[in-house]
């Protein structure tokens, strides 16, 4: 569990990475573009939508690192099983909100998916609602490890006490 | 049904949920409520707030600073700085202001200051002989003026969600980025004399001429970023581009202190950091929807005229209400929120949009430092191995120094239309 959870972790973060450096030239494009008088009419769709993808790779991450702020003064106050049990709460509500986005997600994608962008008529808008599930869905995995985590420890604890 | 959910937001928090997915769980309960909504608005809305090609100047500006500190830009400025201003008293705090100063001109962004020039200068002010409360408070105060001074990511996500001209912001914001460094610099004088903090020898002028034009091409960033949104060259976000591509270039081939390998760990740096805020972002979007169905904007509109009269009181209670959110919430979500609800009123008291910017931005760049969500506090304080609370108690100094110049914003902004009044009198 704990090596798929790095290597997703990896892979995710790289996916975000490779379209933060996608929009990021896809920008630069455009100026040196407009400036030359050539006129590209997806720059600006094509580094919206990398953003996007970019941003919920990295928040999915970030759940792992537990980096999204909290506060944490009330769970230091706490020791032991009472500690052990509100993480373990805010673990689940995590997950089960994850889970509701990632249904709900679900819908907009099917609902969705053959919409075409606007400048690129090929491409479809499911490639960018696609995003939420993959993002709740990591999430809920990750907080799943979480979860698991707080228990092992709490019962390694017990059992050495 | 509003109470309800205001209370379960405060009970999540309290326990700790992390504040993005509170803003997100209560934007989710909340459209549950309301009968005939899909309830797939909820992802759609974080999409949606996500899609505009504004923010992308959020991630740019950090890896523009990002980009600064790997390169070691920052250690160059921090050298010319303590060349300026270190042969003052308290050479070395002054120049921790000073360099903040500089930094802010290049960045959007104010985290990025303190990890850069507080690494640095911590360690060597505590070698000096000044105390911890002095290095850490002076370092995460004077980021501040990072958003202030522009470039500023905040600004241009007001400018987004307002009209208001990014480039009128953007002049606006200097002079009081230059009051607050001026008004922490004179802080400091007075307490150097008192405790007799050192200054740093006199540079000789063979040697200032070189650490000058060794710094020239990171001071040349600011007038290349000003310069080319002001003149319409290229728009904010296009900005942040240009910066970071600049910086990258400065830095690889002329300074040679960044190498190929070196851009992963930037990058991932980069996105961790502004995934954070916007990913709140992406929740406070779903959150605003539901706030603009119960009509919140207006409610707080009808609510000013009709019990708050006065145009200063207005002025007093947005400023004291942005303090209080920012001392736990992003300054991003938080203006994504509120922005919204307080300007009809601000327009109705004829309040210029530019001017309630101002406003909104220094109030925010309060939050930066103070506990618990203060990004530029608590990164100070790790650097410096000093606690949170020891730490807030330090900048207190700098924070009313910063509340000074905001109410002399707020009350004679001329002070601050100045310059962009001067540059170009049509952005009024």
């Amino acid at each position: 569990m704990k090596r798929f959870v790095q290597a997703l972790e990896k892979l995710q973060i790289t996916i975000g990475v490779l379209f933060l450096a996608v929009f990021f030239l896809v920008i630069l494009l455009q100026i040196i573009t407009r400036h030359l008088g050539i006129s590209i009419l997806w720059t600006e769709e094509v580094a919206n939508y990398s953003f996007i993808w970019a941003i919920f790779m990295g928040a999915a991450v970030m759940v792992n690192r537990r980096e999204h702020f909290n506060f944490d003064f009330i769970i230091r106050k706490l020791t032991g099983k009472k500690k052990v049990s509100l993480n373990v709460f805010n673990d689940l509500v995590l997950i089960a909100f994850n889970v509701c986005i990632f249904f709900l997600g679900l819908i907009v994608v099917k609902e969705f998916w053959n919409y075409t962008w606007a400048t690129l008529p090929d491409m479809k808008m499911g490639y960018i609602w696609i995003a939420i599930p993959i993002m709740s869905g990591t999430m809920i995995i990750y907080s799943v490890s979480h979860l698991i985590h707080h228990i092992h420890s709490q019962k390694a604890k017990e059992v050495r006490g | 049904m509003g109470f309800l959910l205001l209370g379960l937001f405060i009970v999540l928090m309290l326990i700790g949920v992390p504040i993005a997915f509170v803003i997100g769980i209560v934007a989710l309960l909340g459209i549950f409520g309301i009968p005939y909504t899909p309830e797939a608005t909820v992802p759609m809305k974080m999409v949606n707030g996500l899609d505009s090609f504004v923010l992308l100047a959020v991630p740019l500006f950090i890896l523009a600073a990002n980009l600064m500190n790997s390169g070691k830009i920052s250690e160059k400025l921090i050298n010319l700085a303590l060349a300026l201003v270190g042969p003052i008293r308290g050479g070395l705090a002054h120049a921790n202001i000073l360099v903040s100063m500089m930094f802010a001109g290049v960045s959007g962004a104010s985290q990025a200051d303190t990890a850069g020039v507080g690494k640095i200068l911590i360690p060597s002010m505590l070698k000096k002989g000044y105390d911890k409360e002095m290095a850490v408070g002076v370092t995460a105060a004077s980021s501040t003026v990072g958003v202030v001074i522009p470039p500023s990511i905040p600004m241009i996500i007001f400018a987004g969600l307002t009209n208001a001209s990014i480039g009128a912001l953007f002049l606006g914001g200097i002079i009081p980025g230059i009051l607050i460094g001026v008004g922490m610099m004179t802080f400091v004088y007075i307490l150097a004399v008192k405790k007799k903090f050192p200054r740093s020898e006199r540079v000789e002028v063979k040697e200032f001429a070189k650490l000058f034009i060794e710094a020239i091409p990171a001071l040349l960033t600011p007038i290349i970023i000003i310069g080319g949104i002001i003149t319409g060259f290229f728009t904010a976000t296009e900005a942040a581009a240009v910066a970071s591509l600049y910086t990258l270039i400065v830095c690889m081939f002329y300074y040679k202190t960044l190498k190929v390998k070196d851009l992963p760990k930037i990058l991932m740096d980069t996105l961790s950091l502004s995934s954070l805020s916007l990913f709140a972002l992406a929740c406070a979007s779903a959150l605003g929807e539901l706030m603009s169905y119960y009509q919140v904007g207006t409610i707080a509109q009808e609510f000013f005229t009709n019990n708050v009269g006065a145009e200063w009181l207005f002025i007093v209670i947005v400023i004291a209400f942005f303090l209080f959110i920012g001392t736990f919430m992003d300054a991003i979500p938080a203006m994504i929120l509120f922005v919204p609800v307080i300007l009809p009123t601000a327009l109705e008291f004829g309040i210029d949009p530019v001017h309630l910017g101002l406003i909104v931005v220094i109030t925010l760049a309060v939050g930066l430092i103070t506990p618990p969500y203060g990004l530029c506090l608590l990164l100070a304080a790790k650097i410096g191995d000093m606690s949170i609370e020891k730490s807030f108690v330090a900048v207190i100094p700098y924070i009313v120094i910063i509340v000074i110049v905001l109410l002399f914003i707020a009350f004679f902004p001329d002070i601050a239309f100045y310059i962009p009044k001067a540059i170009n009198p049509g952005l009024f």
